[in-house]
């Protein structure tokens, strides 16, 4: 009868392996830094793997449109809103001054009314056909629009807005609100289709010497 | 112990890949054409078109420090984009002037009326005086060398949507610099 030793050599000892050497050691380590570099490509493929509609997060995250007609009032979650009048211009005056424009001048009559929570109403842009948006201008203090005029609930303000755009995308323009200034993302944005003009009328308009004057924001009858 | 060895083993390991693969190499910076006074440069979003260097005094509605003057670059951009932009202020920058010591313009007027938009619409150029204050002390320059700026528009891999990114010298104009300060 064999008696076993206290201490067997492990080599000798069937179904035992013996501790790794360096070099299985080294193979061991390279063969998991292996696997991971390897998930960590996997996983980077799958986080940029855009089989279909890649950069979707604009379609995804756009506002959430309230259409109206041009003369009546669309109703948003915060505001309501409402084109009156549309003209045209080669030049708008404002403060004391006149500023003429590259392309034309559209001026809106806007009526804006915010519903609940005392706020300003942030966007104003005109888009024409081709998606091109034209925000309300700059050049000069629009007190309808910004951070100038903070509304008051349930009562409505009425006055004019100027916007410049090319004279060829006068012709067919639709008006957009938005109570944020910048982040539109998942936002009520008001849409007004404005009445079509023909290019003669821009062409008109564009080429009148006399300023039209702006009405100053100010609060009318409900 | 045996951590801090994976650990700069696999520093190590990863530098030797990059060296296989160039990682390790001398970038040259890419050199921007020079171009004429005049000639369009398409910026991204923006055409820019610079037309002139002059030195100016005082402006109206403007605040000037004691002992500096206004260095004016003029400019006609265009909008080239889908939407308003407020970023037309970054496709104009100066370096190596003496006296200027910021390379973004301090002040964007517009030259028709002096008026400061912040933004501008598509599809309508505008001339535009971009401004920065020198010091007056500094002799003045015959010639500058204005820089213009452009972006790419690219899929924004953390927002997933398509921005402008990634601002680079798109050209280099040498431009002739005008006293203008006595009219």
């Amino acid at each position: 009868m064999t008696v076993p030793a206290e201490d067997p050599d492990p080599n000798s000892v069937v179904g035992h392996r013996a501790p790794p050497g360096p070099v299985q050691r080294i193979g061991l380590r390279a063969g998991a830094g292996t696997l991971i570099v390897a998930a960590l490509a996997l996983g980077g493929a799958i986080a940029n793997w855009r089989p279909v509609n890649g950069g979707a997060a604009e379609a995804r995250e756009r506002p959430f449109v309230q259409a109206g007609r041009f003369g009546e009032t669309v109703t948003t979650r915060q505001f309501d809103a409402a084109v009156l009048s549309v003209r045209g211009a080669a030049k708008v005056a404002g403060g004391g001054q006149a500023y003429d424009t590259a392309g034309v001048w559209i001026v809106l009559r806007v009526r804006l009314t915010t519903r609940e929570k005392a706020t300003s109403i942030g966007y104003a842009a005109l888009r024409d056909q081709r998606g091109r948006e034209f925000r309300a201008t700059t050049r000069f203090t629009q007190s309808l629009v910004g951070a100038g005029r903070v509304l008051q609930p349930g009562i409505p303000v009425e006055g004019d807005l100027a916007f410049e755009v090319p004279r060829d995308a006068a012709t067919r323009l639709s008006a957009h609100f938005a109570q944020q200034q910048v982040d539109l993302r998942m936002d009520d944005l008001a849409e007004v289709p404005l009445p079509a003009v023909d290019r003669a009328r821009v062409d008109e308009w564009a080429n009148a010497p006399a300023p039209v004057p702006l009405a100053s924001a100010a609060a009318v009858t409900p | 112990m045996p951590l801090r060895w994976l650990g700069l083993g696999t520093g190590v390991a990863g530098l030797a890949a990059s060296g296989l693969f160039g990682g390790l190499d001398t970038v040259a910076r890419p050199e921007a054409p020079t171009v004429a006074v005049g000639e369009v440069v398409d910026g991204g979003p923006w055409n820019v078109t610079v037309t002139g260097g002059r030195l100016v005094g005082k402006l109206p509605r403007l605040h000037l420090r004691d002992g500096r003057r206004w260095f004016t670059v003029l400019a006609t951009v265009e909008n080239t984009a889908d939407e308003s932009r407020t970023d037309f202020k970054d496709t104009i920058r100066l370096t190596g002037v003496a006296g200027v010591t910021e390379e973004r313009a301090s002040q964007v007027l517009l030259v028709r009326d002096g008026s400061r938009p912040s933004h501008l619409n598509p599809g309508l150029p505008e001339r535009l005086a971009f401004l920065w204050q020198q010091d007056d002390a500094v002799p003045v320059p015959t010639s500058v060398t204005v820089q213009v700026w452009g972006t790419t528009r690219r899929l924004d891999t953390i927002s997933d949507s398509w921005e402008w990114r990634d601002p680079e010298r798109r050209a280099e104009v040498e431009v002739p610099v005008q006293d203008r300060r006595a009219g």
